[in-house]
């Protein structure tokens, strides 16, 4: 199958490339690089957004509380502390 | 221990017969060839010192060439020390000894047809290889042996080739009129863009064929050389004409044979050699070669010396008319930027009014790298084909009336 043939451009052992494919690839390797850097800039663009995004502090400041009875609030915060003394005596 | 080297990616140690610049350098007096040594006699025979005008007896210390009639007139040559010319001298030793040196030479093992899919790109030697997938040739040593002989067919596909190196001035060299005749060649060797367009003119089926004039050395090259120009052009075959009384040496006579009837030799059934042993013009009057065609016919004259003063008078009579009639492409090849200058000055001259300038003179992206030295002065030195230029005889276009 040629394309499991290893290169003749490949070292046979360790698998480098030889001098001559260094030479020929020579001519490109600027604009690969400034192709690199867009590629690599792209997407560590999109995941820094991503993440700054995700984990902005959020408090939920924007959501407005439902307005609460006073004896409601009392009869849950009764219920509240006896769950929490139960937990203790456990 | 080699296990070790390989994961930690450390290279092998060098085979001792492996080619460097330090192990192929010896003095050429006392050279463990003896053709080189003939070599540095015949230097010492035929040059003369270009300091003292004396004969030459001192070999250059750095380049082991006799260059020098004495180890003074060396220290005083200011030019030769400040143009560096013994790194170039070095290197004609080294190349010379590398190629006696009798070590394994893999890269002659020249790749065949390329895969459908595989462009070749043609921008200089080294993408050439890889795009064509020669052996890996890692050393100048092995790129000087092998561009050395594929220097004449892949200068020739280079400037035919669609991907060809030369633009069109103002960019490259190409004039607007050899735009024209190339993209005439061009036509012939892509026939997939004639059936593209249902009502172009179809070309003549015939096999394209490159007449290479003033053949000598070029003409020895075995036919599996010149099969890489067809190699680049899968879907058309060549007939490659060698054309001049040094194209056919016998080598079991040992001289060059002249033959009334061409010497025909295929190499396979899309690639012939035809060797025509007499000058251009003496076939060109006998109309041998007739009908020319721009779309099939193309010349090349390596190092022809169509200025040089021991070679002017053949070319510049009846061959040049005859060259200027067939209105096909011609280009021509020097070994360095004088040879093809002086070249290029006679033919303009002569041809002034009579012929378009296809290409100007520029140095050849396919000249072999391996340097040379001329015996009768070792201080100059040269590579083969290392310029190009090309002409072509006037078209007159058909006027209105």
């Amino acid at each position: 199958m040629g394309i499991f043939k290893q290169s003749p451009y490949q070292d046979p052992r360790t698998f480098k490339m030889t001098p001559a494919m260094i030479r020929a690839r020579q001519p490109y390797f600027v604009k690969n690089m400034i192709g690199l850097g867009v590629l690599v800039g792209v997407t560590a663009g999109i995941y820094a957004y991503t993440y700054r995004i995700l984990h902005k502090d959020d408090d939920f400041s924007d959501i407005p509380i439902p307005p609460i009875d006073e004896k409601e609030l009392e009869k849950l915060k009764k219920e509240y502390e006896d769950h929490k003394r139960e937990e203790q005596k456990k | 221990m080699g296990f070790v080297r390989n994961a930690l990616g450390l290279d092998a140690p060098a085979d001792p017969n492996d080619p460097t610049p330090a192990n192929r350098f010896h003095p050429w007096v006392e050279s463990p060839c003896p053709d080189l040594r003939d070599r540095a006699h015949r230097i010492m025979e035929l040059a003369k010192c270009p300091v003292t005008g004396e004969k030459i007896e001192f070999t250059c210390p750095i380049s082991g060439i006799p260059t020098h009639h004495s180890k003074e007139a060396w220290e005083s040559d200011k030019v030769y020390h400040s143009t560096k010319k013994y790194d170039y001298l070095r290197k004609v030793n080294i190349y010379e000894h590398d190629l006696r040196s009798g070590r394994p030479f893999p890269e002659f093992d020249f790749p065949l047809e390329q895969d459908f899919d595989r462009v070749v790109n043609m921008t200089n030697w080294d993408l050439f290889f890889y795009t064509r997938q020669f052996y890996s040739m890692d050393t100048e040593f092995q790129l000087a042996a092998v561009t050395k002989m594929l220097s004449y067919p892949m200068t020739i596909a280079s400037i035919l080739h669609q991907y060809s190196p030369y633009s069109l001035t103002p960019k490259g060299p190409i004039t607007l009129e050899g735009l024209k005749s190339l993209a005439a060649l061009r036509y012939t060797l892509y026939p997939f863009e004639q059936q593209k367009q249902k009502n172009l003119a179809k070309v003549k089926d015939r096999p394209m064929r490159i007449f290479i004039l003033g053949a000598r050395a070029e003409a020895q090259l075995p036919g599996h050389v010149w099969k890489q120009i067809q190699a680049l052009f899968p879907v058309q075959s060549f007939e490659i004409h060698f054309i001049g009384p040094e194209c056919f040496y016998d080598r079991e006579q040992g001289r060059y044979i002249t033959s009334s009837e061409p010497i025909i030799q295929n190499v396979d059934e899309t690639l012939r050699l035809v060797y025509h042993t007499d000058y251009f013009h003496v076939y060109h009057l006998q109309q041998d070669f007739f009908p020319y065609d721009p779309y099939l016919d193309v010349f090349f004259a390596f190092h022809a010396g169509f200025g040089a003063i021991e070679s002017k008078n053949t070319w510049m009579g009846e061959s040049f008319k005859g060259l200027l009639e067939t209105k096909c492409g011609i280009f021509i090849t020097g070994y360095n930027k004088q040879d093809i200058m002086n070249d290029w000055n006679t033919i303009t001259e002569q041809g002034h009014n009579k012929m378009d300038v296809l290409m100007e003179p520029i140095k050849n992206v396919f000249g072999s790298t391996k340097w040379e030295l001329n015996d009768a002065n070792p201080q100059e030195v040269y590579q083969f084909n290392m310029w190009v230029a090309g002409f072509r005889g006037k078209r007159y276009h058909a006027i209105e009336v």
